[in-house]
């Protein structure tokens, strides 16, 4: 198979696997997030902690990031599809009618990228304190899941609704939005460490000069500095695999290459 | 490389901090189990005292996170007895079952006035929505 084939077969299999995992299990995300939310719950009760179903998703979904990186974030999360289809229609409507929307600044992005960790410590306390259900009532994510769910009585969640909104809009604006900016899920992910079987490389010194196509095309904005691309923030998308015109990033130990 | 050995450090430290919580929260269950239990017979022979509920089955129903959810309340002697799940086909089953335990808390607080399951909430909603209407038909 030739590289340009390849390329394509891996792009639209990125494709192919969001589709499948958005609706077979479009709530994954939110259910591992509750094991979260529930084991704050329980220690500040001072109850007896319980290996629920959500803690079984957790445990299953950190052991994953743990050996191949937050490929669930970049692969199988319904809601991370949603941030890509949002934008990836957005992306294909500029370039149609050639206006551009305005972006934003590189330099405010690390910055936004910490938003994601104070979101999760805030929700950590509230169900510390056991305000649980308020998160719920306010959460962009249960409208989601009623949306999947095909349930439309939102009355109840109108503030959820405008977050869901909000976050929308941002999605148009910027690549995946929400999860690198706000995912309190993303946010425990990219705490956890992880093996190098996954992480990404680059021989630097066979870089066209000046290129860096690699870096303007990361969805998460990836510093680049030498070799590695090891990064917290990595979703394993593969999108710079991809785009290198000269094939220098490697997955894995080096050799992998597309 | 430092990184992945410091997240793991932190990894390790909450994993050790949830264990000794663990062993705390076991043995202090019981005391709060036997505690909770006697709570719970005052509360009964309360309402059973103050009968303002009238013997009988009761249903009720309410908005659940798929569907309605459809419960059965038993009053016996003037007071809860037991609070059954008639149906909920449209709950997902993983937050359905940790939302049941509201059944057993609504007998145990003698009233649909409990706190919702959390990380359950939709459900939980559901089922205390369902509980008030039934045992407002019981009211005398």
């Amino acid at each position: 198979m030739d590289k340009k084939k390849k390329k394509k077969l891996f792009h639209w299999g990125r494709i192919l696997v969001q589709i499948v995992m958005f609706l077979s299990a479009p709530s994954l995300f939110a259910q591992a997030f509750a094991a979260v939310k529930e084991t704050a719950g329980t220690l500040g009760k001072g109850g007896v902690l319980t290996v629920s179903g959500f803690v079984i998703r957790l445990f299953i979904l950190c052991i994953i990031t743990f050996f191949f990186g937050r490929i669930f974030c970049g692969w199988l999360c319904a809601f991370g599809a949603v941030n890509d289809w949002i934008y990836q229609l957005s992306s294909f409507l500029q370039k149609k009618t050639g206006k551009k929307l305005p972006r934003i600044p590189e330099k405010w992005i690390p910055g936004l990228q910490k938003i994601k960790y104070f979101i999760l410590l805030f929700i950590l306390v509230c169900c510390f304190f056991d305000r649980s259900g308020w998160i719920t009532k306010n959460s962009p994510w249960t409208v989601f899941s009623l949306l999947t769910a095909r349930n439309l009585k939102l009355a109840e969640y109108m503030t959820a609704l405008l977050f869901c909104l909000l976050f929308v809009i941002g999605m148009i604006f910027h690549e995946r939005f929400f999860c690198q900016f706000f995912c309190p899920m993303g946010a425990i992910f990219s705490l956890l460490p992880e093996l190098p079987l996954t992480s990404l490389k680059r021989q630097e010194k066979d870089c066209i000069k000046g290129c860096s196509a690699c870096q303007k095309n990361c969805p998460v904005h990836i510093k680049l500095g030498g070799n590695n691309l090891q990064s917290g923030e990595c979703i394993r998308c593969g999108r710079c695999l991809t785009i290198c015109p000269k094939g220098n990033i490697s997955a894995g130990f080096h050799k992998s290459r597309l | 490389m430092k990184i992945f050995f410091l997240k793991l450090l932190n990894v390790v430290l909450i994993a050790a901090v949830l264990f000794i919580y663990q062993s705390y929260a076991l043995s202090r269950k019981e005391k709060v189990d036997a505690y909770e239990k006697k709570v719970s017979e005052y509360k009964r022979a309360k309402s059973a005292l103050e009968g303002t509920r009238a013997d009988g089955t009761y249903t009720g129903s309410g908005d659940g996170y798929g569907g309605r959810v459809t419960i059965q309340v038993t009053i016996e002697n003037h007071s809860i007895k037991e609070v059954k799940l008639l149906s909920a086909d449209k709950e997902t089953p993983e937050y359905l079952k940790k939302a049941k335990r509201l059944l057993q808390d609504i007998v145990n607080a003698q009233s649909a006035n409990v706190d919702v399951v959390s990380g359950a909430t939709l459900s939980s909603v559901g089922i205390l929505q369902a509980a008030r209407e039934a045992l407002k038909k019981s009211g005398l």
